[in-house]
């Protein structure tokens, strides 16, 4: 753990040391894995972890390791005399409980528990007081959570994502005029997220602002072209605003990035209707009837009292993940892991837990347990190329060339098309008592697939095994050429010119 | 000051088979203020009854503002003061209904946490509005159980009396959903209850006592969880015929336990499947035909709520609106022929302005801007946005709840009963929410509502936009309670509107109309004559000081309830009206110019033209 802690200090003083602004700092957890996420059903987070961990697959450690942002130096902010933790809600427990409710209990409390010891182990850090008051409002002591979240302020007064909360919950409560404020102010310090303009343009549309909406979603269009959602809601506030040309532009640059945004499609054929275009709207609209009619209307896969349950289990892994992610923003590498364990031994099919974990272990070179979150990850997420290119990888690294095989095969069964995990088998197939000629072929397809200077160095290197001298002379001048200053190349194209 | 007087009741007159000349009869008017200046009407009026009422006006109380109607070119700079003042008179009206949905012992069945709705009517003739509640009942029912619905006669000094066993209405079904109509044109208006099971049909005697003919009506409806009910002349053949809306296909087997952080709660819509709505003929000699399926109705199946029906697109036909709850609304647009095609995604009214599906609850129509187009409102579910669909001129409608701000202070709450109000007889229709969650132990999982709760009143400014003074209009919106139907009418005569509310598990609320202004008004009642009787389905346009507003004779509205057969027009400065339009179902039209102010105008179909 202290080679971890290392690690990090190193990066953070490559990356010019001190303390980094704490909203850009907490704006990577929200890219990463937003607290709010706190009350979407487990299906939306396992898409949000799917997304994130395969982004995360294809980056190199370093990068991984610095995404991670440990700081140790975050530590030293203005010290606020004691944690802030505000009394729990109270429940009465009724004598004959069910055990859905003691459950519940249970999950409630330990969500608590969680989130008052990270607190507790920093409580001069905006980032936990704003966890425990994310945890306070799931569980609807509203009070307590912006009483929280003030603390923040006082704590960082350009902390980012205690304004958007305030914001989110004052427009929940139906105060539009304070949750605007809250939300300008987030937006002025992170002109650039992805969820503040959003709620901001929500916000204003009952307050009759329709032209501030729209230019505020302009922008988050501008820096989001690809965000379907985004058009969608330009769309919308140009619908509201009167001006159906702009309304309909928008809902068709959202149907061009996402054909099955079903919100656009109504949107344009309101648009179109209001243009008159009748006959274009008519089909619009009946896209629409016949998309939602395909979405399915009840989805009661689990009993609601499991569902339940299943929330407010939901609500502790993810209070243990935040808890670990801020333990590491603090160099305390022991307590993420230990969070993030907790995390896993919770919840035996939580993925992003197991993930992590793995990616934690692998950046200290504890590649045993690496390796066997790894697996775990890939027997939860077997259809996911990523992850068995993550699990070949670390193999290799440990030395387990046949788990390594194996994994790279199935990355490649399931992603014909990704060069990096025919490069790596490639190198595999070159070991001694392998098949140096499958490795070219491997090779090859990974040059054809992603002509890199690495890739041809690959395939120089694979048909110098192969003894094919004079085609791995021309891959590594091809490799040289794209990477002039690669000094690994250029020893290895000076070995093989000796050679006959 | 005058007397009150009774509104006597006048025969049924025969019904017109010839010709019809644009006549037109009044027959009675309740005046202001000793009633001298009515001559000239009277005189053209050959049966006319002049009916002296007292119009307590008050004197103009200088702390309040008048609030007469802004000009459209003045905009509003600030914020405009409130001069609606509606009072709590439920302690002194002698009303002892106490609402019960039976409770199951906790198991909370869907039906329990929407029950129920209530009537407004004039049910024995005296010209004065009275009250029918409906109540819920054990679930599965059981033999013995005092609570049933109830009717109250009004007394017409602030207080009623409980007639319900002497009217034999006391159904003790499980009530939902209630509407109002003169069914055979008898000159007495009939109830038609939609229960959890058999529904029932009471026909008025006319001599203060009702029969239930629901089998030989054959308008029992099966086993059905039932909704919002309403009347309606689908064939324009001048017999009202019957929609009775359906919520969800609920039975004891497939009752869905559901809990939110571990603690029990009502289920939702989603976990049934939607039921078809029926629409029944009316055979015109006592019984009712199925024609759901003939008329298009059972095309399509939904999750209903409350309803109202409308002429939305000035056909001249009498159209359907149905919220569902979490589920598309349905628009049926009548071809004329009692034929309907479901055109709500069309129109714009299926979802709202982001193309998702509310939970709908109670709805009402009203032309709110003016603009002689009925616009529609419907209240929804906890954060979400109820909807002002604005009738933009019959072939499309706009989601303008955030322009108008008419979703002011309900994004928190559950809303259940609407209705579109001139409380301040300014001329702009205000917007009346009836508000509470379903469950009892909502704050334990839910922090910014409550089971019982405050009202919510939106004033319209009259300049297309609507403010929440729901903390300034009187203790009558600091009445706390799980709302569910709420009904509007006349309670006093007095030319303000009166409020009645039906609450979950509780007394039911009167909330008496004291706003203090100097606005004047207009009550129109209808009698039709080739029309249906009590002319549902006909507009009438009454223009003054140059200004036009309509509104509709609806039977069965709001959140599963009904009220407000008698039109009213609130006038502002007008003290008299230039012109009166009726449009009745069927294509007939009469005129009538020059009507002072401050009165009921009873119209009668296609009889004398007055100069």
């Amino acid at each position: 753990m202290r080679a971890l802690a290392r690690k990090a200090n190193r990066v953070n003083r490559s990356n010019g040391g001190g303390r980094s602004p704490p909203c850009a700092r907490f704006s990577w957890m929200r890219r990463r894995w937003c607290p709010f996420l706190l009350f979407l059903p487990l299906a939306g987070v396992i898409v949000v972890v799917a997304v994130t961990a395969t982004q995360s697959l294809w980056s190199p450690p370093e990068d991984a390791a610095d995404s991670m942002g440990w700081n140790p130096q975050s530590s030293v902010l203005t010290s606020l005399s004691q944690p802030l933790k505000p009394a729990r809600p109270t429940f009465e427990m009724p004598e004959q409980a069910s055990e859905t409710q003691r459950r519940s209990a249970q999950l409630r409390d330990k969500s608590f528990e969680v989130a008052e010891r990270l607190v507790d182990a920093f409580p001069d850090c905006p980032e936990s007081h704003h966890v425990l008051g994310t945890v306070h409002q799931r569980y609807r002591n509203e009070v307590g959570a912006v009483q929280l979240w003030e603390r923040c302020l006082q704590l960082d007064p350009e902390f980012a994502d205690a304004f958007y909360s305030l914001g989110r919950l004052a427009f929940t409560k139906g105060d539009y005029a304070t949750a605007e404020s809250h939300l300008r102010r987030a937006m002025e310090l992170e002109p650039r997220s992805a969820t503040i303009p959003l709620q901001l343009a929500e916000t204003l549309m009952p307050l009759g602002q329709f032209t501030d909406a729209a230019a505020v979603l302009e922008t988050f269009v501008r820096y989001h072209p690809d965000s379907a959602e985004g058009w969608v809601r330009l769309g919308q506030a140009y619908q509201q605003a009167g001006d159906a040309q702009n309304a309909k532009r928008c809902h068709l640059q959202a149907i061009e990035r996402d054909p099955e945004q079903l919100d656009a499609y109504y949107g344009a054929g309101l648009a179109l209707q209001k243009l008159g275009e009748t006959q274009q709207a008519a089909e619009y609209l009946e896209k629409f009837r016949t998309f939602r009619s395909q979405q399915p209307r009840m989805a009661p896969e689990l009993s609601p009292e499991r569902g339940d349950l299943l929330r407010m289990e939901i609500t502790l892994t993810n209070t243990y993940m935040l808890a670990g992610e801020i333990h590491g923003r603090h160099g305390d590498a022991a307590g993420t892991e230990r969070n993030w364990r907790a995390a896993a031994e919770f919840d035996a099919e939580h993925r992003e837990s197991r993930f992590r974990l793995a990616e934690l272990y692998h950046h200290v070179g504890r590649y045993d347990q690496a390796l066997r979150f790894f697996r775990e990850y890939c027997e939860l997420e077997p259809d996911n190329p990523g992850a068995w290119l993550s699990l070949g990888v670390l193999a290799v690294r440990s030395r387990q060339f046949q788990e390594a095989e194996a994994a790279l095969r199935r990355a490649i069964e399931l992603a014909p098309e990704q060069a990096k995990a025919y490069a790596v088998l490639a190198q595999i197939r070159m070991l001694p008592d392998r098949d140096p000629e499958e490795a070219v072929a491997l090779a090859r397809r990974a040059v054809e697939l992603a002509p890199s200077a690495e890739h041809f160095y690959i395939l120089g290197t694979a048909r110098w095994h192969a003894g094919q001298t004079a085609a791995a002379r021309e891959d590594l001048a091809q490799a040289i050429k794209l990477e002039p200053g690669n000094r690994e190349y250029r020893e290895a194209y000076a070995h093989l010119l000796q050679e006959p | 000051m005058s007397m009150i007087a009774p509104f006597h009741r006048t025969p049924a007159l025969p019904r017109s088979s010839g010709t019809r000349s644009a006549f037109l009869w009044i027959v009675a008017m309740i005046a202001a203020g000793g009633c001298d200046q009515t001559s000239e009407i009277a005189s053209e009026a050959s049966v006319t009854e002049w009916v002296p009422t007292h119009v307590d006006r008050p004197a103009v109380d200088s702390s309040h503002q008048e609030n007469q109607p802004p000009s459209d070119t003045e905009p509003l700079d600030t914020e405009p003061p409130s001069d609606i003042l509606l009072t709590d008179v439920t302690d002194g009206a002698g009303v002892s209904f106490v609402h019960d949905d039976g409770g199951s012992g906790g198991e909370k069945y869907i039906v329990e946490a929407v029950s129920a709705g209530l009537a407004l009517f004039d049910f024995d003739g005296d010209g004065l509005i009275d009250i029918y509640f409906l109540s819920g009942a054990p679930l599965p029912p059981a033999e013995e159980y005092p609570r049933r619905n109830s009717l109250y006669r009004n007394n017409g000094d602030g207080t009623f009396t409980d007639v319900t066993d002497s009217a034999r209405v006391g159904d003790s079904g499980f009530g939902l959903g209630v509407a109002v109509a003169d069914i055979d044109n008898s000159g007495f208006p009939d109830i038609y209850i939609n229960n959890f099971g058999p529904n029932v049909l009471y026909r008025n005697n006319g001599d203060g006592t009702f029969t239930d003919i629901t089998a030989a009506a054959g308008v029992g409806c099966g086993d059905l969880v039932g909704a919002g009910a309403a009347f309606l002349d689908a064939d324009a053949d001048g017999a009202v015929d019957l929609y009775v809306s359906n919520y969800v296909d609920f039975g004891y087997d497939n009752h869905v336990r559901w809990t939110i952080d571990g603690f029990r709660c009502y289920p939702g819509p989603l976990d049934f499947e939607p039921v078809a709505d029926v629409l029944y003929r009316n055979n015109g000699d006592g019984t009712f035909t199925d024609i759901s399926r003939s008329s298009g109705i059972a095309d399509v199946a939904g999750t209903g709520m409350g309803m109202v029906c409308g002429d939305f697109n000035g056909s001249g036909a009498t159209d359907i609106f149905v919220a569902n709850d979490m589920y598309p609304n349905f628009l049926f647009e009548n071809d004329g022929t009692g034929r309907f095609t479901e055109v709500g995604l069309d129109r714009g009214v299926a979802y709202n302005f982001a193309g998702k599906t509310n939970g709908n609850m109670g709805v009402d129509c009203g032309d709110f801007d003016n603009d002689g187009w009925l616009d529609l409102f419907s209240t929804s579910y906890i954060n979400e946005m109820p909807v002002l669909y604005r009738n933009l001129g019959g072939a499309m409608f706009e989601d303008a709840t955030q322009a108008t701000g008419s979703g002011a202070g309900s994004l928190r709450h559950v809303n259940w009963g609407t209705g579109f109000v001139d409380f301040n007889n300014n001329g702009h229709r205000d917007l009346f929410i009836a508000q509470g969650a379903l469950d009892q132990n909502v704050h334990l999982w839910n922090a910014r509502t409550a089971f019982a709760l405050p009202n919510s009143l939106l004033m319209n400014t009259g300049q297309g936009s609507f403010v929440d003074v729901s903390d300034r209009c009187g203790d009558g919106l600091r009445v706390v309670h799980s709302s569910r139907g709420a009904a509007f009418d006349d309670l006093t005569n007095n030319g303000r509107i009166d409020v009645v509310i039906l609450n979950s598990r509780a007394p039911p609320t009167i909330l008496q109309n004291e706003t203090r202004n100097e606005n004047h008004w207009l009550q129109v009642q209808l009698r039709g004559v080739r029309s249906n009787r009590d002319g549902v389905g006909a507009q009438v346009h009454v223009t003054a000081s140059g200004r036009t507003q309509m509104a509709e004779v609806h039977s069965g509205r709001g959140y599963q309830s009904h009220f407000g057969t008698r039109l009213h027009f609130g006038l502002g400065s007008a003290d008299h009206v230039q012109r009166i339009e009726v449009r009745w179902i069927g294509g007939g039209h009469d005129v009538l110019e020059d009507v002072p102010a401050d009165r009921l105008v009873q119209i009668i179909e296609g009889m004398e033209r007055l100069p």
